[in-house]
């Protein structure tokens, strides 16, 4: 470390910051050594991830908390040398700001539950059902994990470009590798590439826009591009916001960027899929926010609109395909797209109002879309670790094999069910006040006089509106099809569900109670959130009423417009529940209960009764077909004598809109453009050495130019 | 001046007029029905009888129902009352909306839903799935609309803290004067429809469970738990008539702390209530049950007043 002077609380976060990094490198070490002991394997880097995890939440409190404002330079003399461009004095260097700290907070949080979490969950795949090079891939899943944790740390305290692609990659790249675990699977290797080739198509636009900087600036720091907006003309300024839509929207998964994540984030093991789904998404999200409010100087109006448009869009079919989906983790993951595109629209208000100069506006919008970042990262690994109890405990994978576990696995219903009711915004949950902040946000940008935003943010309020009723829809469809009533296809699994170990359960309880600590409590955790906001857009000296730590409401920007107080409100909520349990139980005279079979007209009732996943949403896919675009396969199976019906199978599907008149018709055309390229392939050697003659020629004349 | 003492008082009365009125409001609107139909109809009071003879009787429960079927006359009652509580009926003054603005009231709504619809799957019957899934798609299609329209209330009067919003209204001109403010106000009426679960969106005095929608999810319910639910839907009717009702007429309402201007106040919204009932009550006596999949259509035109009312005050200014 180079001299600089460090106060106290920087020098515990940095040496907090380093045990963490060490703990998580000797996680990956442990890996190698213990090669020969699976259970060892799984118990060690639990341990060691843990342990890196919670040194991590110490690490980011103090930060959060403290204020601290610092960069801690570290010299790779020899790669400067070896780069010749990078001058000594552009040392590679760390900043752990708040900001920084905020989004260290949810990394290492989720990840120190995920690693507890995993202890038991991995023994899923030493059960001998899992034939194939079952041991690699415990080891592969061990030995990746902190190493994704580190790389994902890594982009969130890189101060420099080149650092900061070089984690950017590999957190990209170890990503890969935990999402092909499951490699014998051919899903999963399409999976598999098309995030690969996705999040590349991504890197380039980011490579481009570090290049821009570089050109505007002359160094790779971060420190060198704070404000370099300013000297951008308003086209350039779209454009390089473009850039980093593309660049980063490919990761956090905007439509029609989004395609690989649906795809990837199921196929891995549940904790990385809580992992890629709450903390990676939102690592994208750090860096798009950060280049937007303090490098490009919170942009320009234009690119509010683009941001909004694309958000709006982004939510809506992000939810609609997640409530027709019959893959569990699916159903989730497609809810994280919804879920990206309203901070997005929540980042667009922020982006819109501070181009029109109300920064305090802008500021409540951006503390939206930071919330809802929050919310989304604690109750959608809650989600995913709860899909993966689900399976570990029930062995099945589609809600059409699932249902009425509930009673056999109570605790982990009870904890999805605090993930689903945050996921639908319901109130007392960390959701609501997240999806709140984003309607006042909204509303808040209706103050601009300019007429086509008056009409725009409503639509915008309306599809948000649209977008959380649907995903009220879903959230019940999941915990139904899971949990209630009867369970289908039950003589396919030859065992009985059970509930999930200790060691699973404890994560996902934290999860739960996280998220209602956060709804209920949200004004004094918000008010931790001023000193993350000032590190990217300067806010103190403003007037702002949202950041005390003893607040008791939240107010956007005056309490004329509105405001709410959830302690207060849902400590009536819990008051008003225990009066109606103590008025018609204790109060009223009680009666007897019996316990009968449903009514069913009677008929004999059984599980095949039920509404199904599928057609619990079908009037819904009928109301929107011109947006699903169902595609409807009846097939009927006649007796011998082809006169009575024996079976009927109706099957509609939703046709993934992007997937069919984007993605396909580009592949076409990439194939056909090769075919016609092959001509040139002839595969003698004296006519590749004509090309490179000619090749030479050409590049010898261009430099004589 | 209103100190948090009064506050509460006035609030706490305030819910329990409003639960307690709640049951006639449906004896109303049944009784115009049945006086537009030439029927002597039922008692207005019937309501009030009927919840009586629920409690009195055992109750039968699905073998397949979990703690969810029991825990969900519980919420939906709780968090209908609460609602009450925050919407400002008789006073505007004196009201909770600081706590909670009108989003909040909506979400709590959200809740009780999901908490019924939930229940309505717990039996494993038919009916209850077919009913919870129609409810969700009316329920998704509404939303819009009904932020839609808050929004364009929010854009006239500059809040979404009902207590403003009234106090706001109460200081202008009469609101149905204007033509955003009649849009808005047509864009409710069908959404207040719609929630409420009234013709034409669905019919609560069906008996034929394919139709139903908020019958079919309380099928399996019965007794103390089905007094329950009926006496939380009353509740939310009452609590989106008040809403309508005191967001376009906001006149009369409680300013000081007495005992008569509390009176007064509560017998003027107890009359503006009932009228509204009556005009519900004519409304639906003058159209059909339209049939599943024109719900959308209508609730389309909904969205679009709103859309037409929120452009009318931008070209206004």
């Amino acid at each position: 470390m180079c001299g600089v002077k460090l106060i106290m609380a920087e020098k515990t976060a940095l040496l907090l910051f380093l045990i963490s990094s060490f703990t998580y490198l000797a996680s990956f070490a442990s890996v190698l050594i213990f090669h020969k002991n699976e259970r060892q394997i799984i118990r060690l880097t639990s341990v060691l991830n843990l342990f890196a995890g919670i040194c991590g939440v110490a690490m980011a409190a103090v930060v959060l908390a403290g204020g601290t404002n610092a960069v801690y330079p570290f010299s790779l003399g020899s790669l400067s040398e070896m780069i010749s461009i990078l001058s000594p004095a552009d040392d590679f260097s760390i900043k752990i700001c708040p900001y920084a700290g905020l989004f260290l907070l949810i990394i290492y949080s989720i990840s120190a539950a995920a690693a507890l979490y995993s202890r038991s969950y991995l023994n899923e795949y030493t059960a001998a059902h899992v034939q194939y090079s079952r041991f690699a891939k415990i080891a592969i899943i061990s030995a990746i994990f902190p190493l994704f944790v580190l790389a994902m740390a890594m982009v969130v305290v890189s101060n420099h470009s080149i650092l900061f692609l070089c984690s950017w990659e590999m957190m990209s790249l170890f990503s890969y590798f935990l999402v092909m675990s499951d490699h014998e699977n051919p899903k999963t290797r399409t999976a598999g590439f098309t995030y690969l080739i996705m999040t590349h198509f991504g890197t380039a636009f980011l490579f481009v826009f570090f290049m821009l900087l570089y050109s505007h600036t002359g160094s790779f720091d971060f420190s060198a591009y704070v404000n370099v907006g300013n000297r951008f003309s308003p086209s350039e300024m779209t454009f390089m916001f473009i850039l980093i839509l593309i660049g980063f929207g490919t990761k956090a998964g905007i439509m029609p960027l989004h395609i690989w994540l649906p795809l990837a984030h199921p196929q891995a093991p549940s904790h990385v899929s809580a992992m890629m789904s709450g903390v990676m998404v939102k690592v994208s999200l750090f860096a798009f926010i950060k280049c937007v409010f303090s490098f490009l100087n919170g942009a320009n109006l234009a690119s509010g609109v683009i941001l909004l448009i694309v958000g709006a869009i982004t939510a809506i079919l992000g939810i609609m395909y997640s409530i027709v989906e019959s893959d569990l983790k699916k159903c989730l993951a497609f809810s994280t797209v919804e879920n990206v595109g309203i901070i997005m629209i929540a980042i667009s208000c922020a982006v819109i109002l501070h181009s029109q100069s109300y920064p305090v506006s802008a500021a409540f919008a951006l503390c939206a879309a930071f919330y809802h970042i929050m919310a989304h990262a604690l109750f959608k690994s809650l989600l995913f670790m709860g899909a993966g109890a689900i399976i570990y405990g029930s062995h099945a994978k589609n809600l059409d094999d699932m249902g009425g576990l509930i009673r056999q696995m109570p605790h982990t219903a009870a904890y999805f069910m605090a993930g689903v009711m945050s996921m639908a915004a319901l109130p007392p949950m960390a959701g609501f006040i997240s999806e709140w902040m984003v309607f006042q946000s909204i509303l808040l940008t209706l103050k601009d006089p300019q007429a086509f935003i008056k009409i725009l943010m409503p639509v915008c309020g309306a599809a948000l509106a649209l977008s959380s009723a649907l995903a009220l829809t879903g959230g019940v469809r999941l915990f139904f099809s899971v949990f209630l009533a009867k369970r289908r296809n039950a003589d396919k699994f030859k065992h009985e569900a059970k509930e999930v170990p200790l060691s699973m359960r404890l994560p996902m309880m934290a999860l739960a109670v996280l998220c209602f600590a956060f709804g209920i409590f949200s004004p004094h955790f918000i008010g931790y959130l001023g000193g993350a906001l000032n590190s990217i857009m300067p806010v103190y000296g403003l007037n702002i009423n949202l950041f005390s730590p003893n607040a008791l409401y939240i107010v956007p920007v005056s309490s004329q417009l509105s405001s709410i107080s959830p302690q207060a409100a849902f400590t009536m909520l819990i008051l008003f529940i225990l009066g109606t349990i103590v008025i018609f139980n204790y109060i009223l005279p009680r009666r007897k209960v019996k316990v009968y079979e449903t009514w069913s007209c009677g008929a004999d009732i059984n599980s095949i009764m039920q509404y199904t996943p599928a057609s619990y949403t079908q009037p819904l896919m009928l109301v929107f077909k011109n947006i699903y675009l169902p595609q409807t396969e009846v097939r009927t199976q006649h007796n011998e004598d082809r006169l009575i019906i024996k079976k009927v199978d109706y099957s509609q599907t939703a046709t993934m809109f992007f997937e069919k008149w984007l993605y396909r018709p580009f592949i076409k055309l990439l194939i056909r453009a090769a075919k016609r390229l092959k001509r040139v392939q002839l595969g003698h050697v004296h006519v590749y050495l004509l090309y490179i003659f000619v090749t030479l020629l050409l590049a010898l004349i261009s430099v004589r130019l | 001046m209103n100190t948090n003492q009064e506050i509460l008082i006035i609030s706490v009365v305030q819910t329990i007029v409003l639960i307690a009125l709640a049951p006639l409001i449906s004896g109303v609107i049944k009784k115009v029905k049945a006086v537009c139909q030439f029927r002597q109809g039922p008692p207005v009071m019937q309501p009030y009888y009927d919840l009586i003879k629920y409690l009195k009787k055992d109750s039968v429960v699905s073998e397949t129902a979990s703690w969810l079927f029991f825990a969900t006359p519980y919420v939906m009652l709780a968090a209908f009352s609460l609602a009450a509580f925050f919407i400002p009926a008789i006073s505007y003054k004196f009201s909770m909306s600081p706590v909670a603005d009108i989003i909040l009231i909506f979400y709590l709504l959200a809740l009780a839903r999901f908490f019924l619809t939930l229940a309505a799957m717990d039996t494993a019957s038919a009916f209850g799935g077919m009913a919870s899934s129609r409810e969700m798609m009316v329920c998704a299609i509404a939303e819009p609309a009904l932020i839609l329209s808050f929004m364009s209330i929010a854009i006239t009067q500059k809040s979404t803290n009902l207590a403003n919003i009234m106090s706001s209204a109460a200081g202008k001109s009469f609101m149905l004067f204007s033509a955003e403010n009649l849009f808005v106000f047509f864009a409710l009426f069908l959404i207040v429809i719609a929630e409420t679960g009234r013709v034409p969106f669905d019919n609560p005095a069906t008996h034929l469970e394919l139709t139903m929608i908020h019958e079919g999810m309380i099928l399996e319910y019965s007794g103390k738990y089905l007094a329950m639910i009926h006496l939380a839907a009353y509740i939310k009717q009452a609590l989106l008539f008040t809403l309508i009702v005191n967001i376009f007429f906001p006149y009369y309402m409680m300013t000081t702390y007495t005992l008569a201007a509390f009176s007064a106040a509560a017998a003027v919204f107890i009359l503006k209530i009932l009228i509204f009932s009556i005009i519900v009550g004519v409304f639906e006596s003058s159209i059909s049950k339209s049939r599943l999949f024109q719900v959308p259509d209508l609730i389309g035109i909904s969205f679009v007043l709103a859309l037409t009312s929120i452009i009318t005050n931008i070209v206004k200014g």
